[in-house]
């Protein structure tokens, strides 16, 4: 699990990656860690603290931020190209199309239950995610797109969850 | 309840004025490391923090001089309090009794 820190920033990973995956390393891997972790690198990035800024790094981290969110209105960045879209399209549509073939194959054999109808219901929004490295995030650096990615599907993941938790409860 | 401007305020922390508590209660003691910050505040307290929350918490600490790291042993680096640690952490627990009083006072008398 300690590929998670890889979410994190460089100055922090610098400042504290060794002491947090000597940390990780005590502890058994599980989706609370995971998601713990991602909730951190995310914090990280937004909120970077001066325990881990080089003058270079704090100036990066003030221009990070609003390059980020440097978001067009119709959701896509500068130089998105046609086949860029085409990839986006191929991406979301044929993910999309996968999850759903492979998770109605689980639901035949081994019968359905609230965790897979959970994860049908929200299989297109995982290959939407991914789709977005090709229009939203295009040309973003390679790590901003993993915590960009990573953070919402983590966050898909757990509400589908949840929601399969619940339902569970309430068929007893 | 007025509070001191002298003195380091841990509600600023937001989600992570929680573990940055314990973990100064953690430190009153002695210098630590990351995993026995987590394993004392484990017993005392009962929560254990994911790494994520820890460090965060770490690292806000550090950045507002309330803890330093003191030179790496055995490739782990022990963080103390610092001199305004202490005082923000004086501060905190005496509010914290000041609450805790008026409560038991008040549950009393019901």
């Amino acid at each position: 699990m300690t590929w998670l820190i890889g979410l994190y920033p460089p100055a922090w990973r610098r400042r504290y990656g060794r002491e947090l995956a000597e940390l990780i390393a005590t502890r058994p891997a599980s989706f609370s860690t995971a998601i713990d972790l991602v909730a951190g690198a995310i914090d990280a990035w937004f909120n970077p603290q001066s325990s881990t800024a080089t003058a270079a790094d704090a100036k990066g981290a003030r221009e990070m931020i609003p390059k980020m969110l440097q978001l067009k209105c119709a959701g896509y960045g500068p130089d998105v190209t046609a086949a860029d879209s085409r990839k986006a399209a191929a991406v979301t549509i044929g993910g999309t199309l996968v999850l759903t073939l492979v998770l109605l194959s689980a639901m035949v054999r081994y019968g359905s239950n609230p965790y897979l109808e959970s994860f049908l219901a929200m299989s297109w929004l995982l290959p939407v995610l991914f789709g977005q490295r090709y229009t939203t995030l295009k040309g973003r650096p390679g790590r901003v797109q993993a915590v960009l990615i990573a953070g919402p599907a983590a966050i898909v993941i757990a509400i589908a969850l949840a929601t399969a938790w619940i339902n569970a409860l309430a068929r007893g | 309840m007025a509070r001191r401007d002298d003195v380091a305020d841990l509600e600023e922390f937001g989600r992570f004025a929680e573990p940055a508590l314990l973990i100064l209660v953690s430190l009153a003691d002695g210098a630590k490391h990351g995993y026995a910050i987590t394993e004392d505040i484990a017993s005392y307290a009962g929560v254990r923090f994911g790494p994520g929350s820890l460090y965060g918490a770490i690292a806000r600490l550090e950045s507002r001089g309330l803890i330093e790291a003191l030179e790496a042993e055995d490739r782990r680096n022990p963080y103390q309090l610092t001199a305004a640690g202490e005082k923000a952490l004086r501060a905190r627990l005496a509010s914290m009794q000041a609450v805790a009083k008026v409560g038991q006072r008040r549950l009393a008398s019901a």
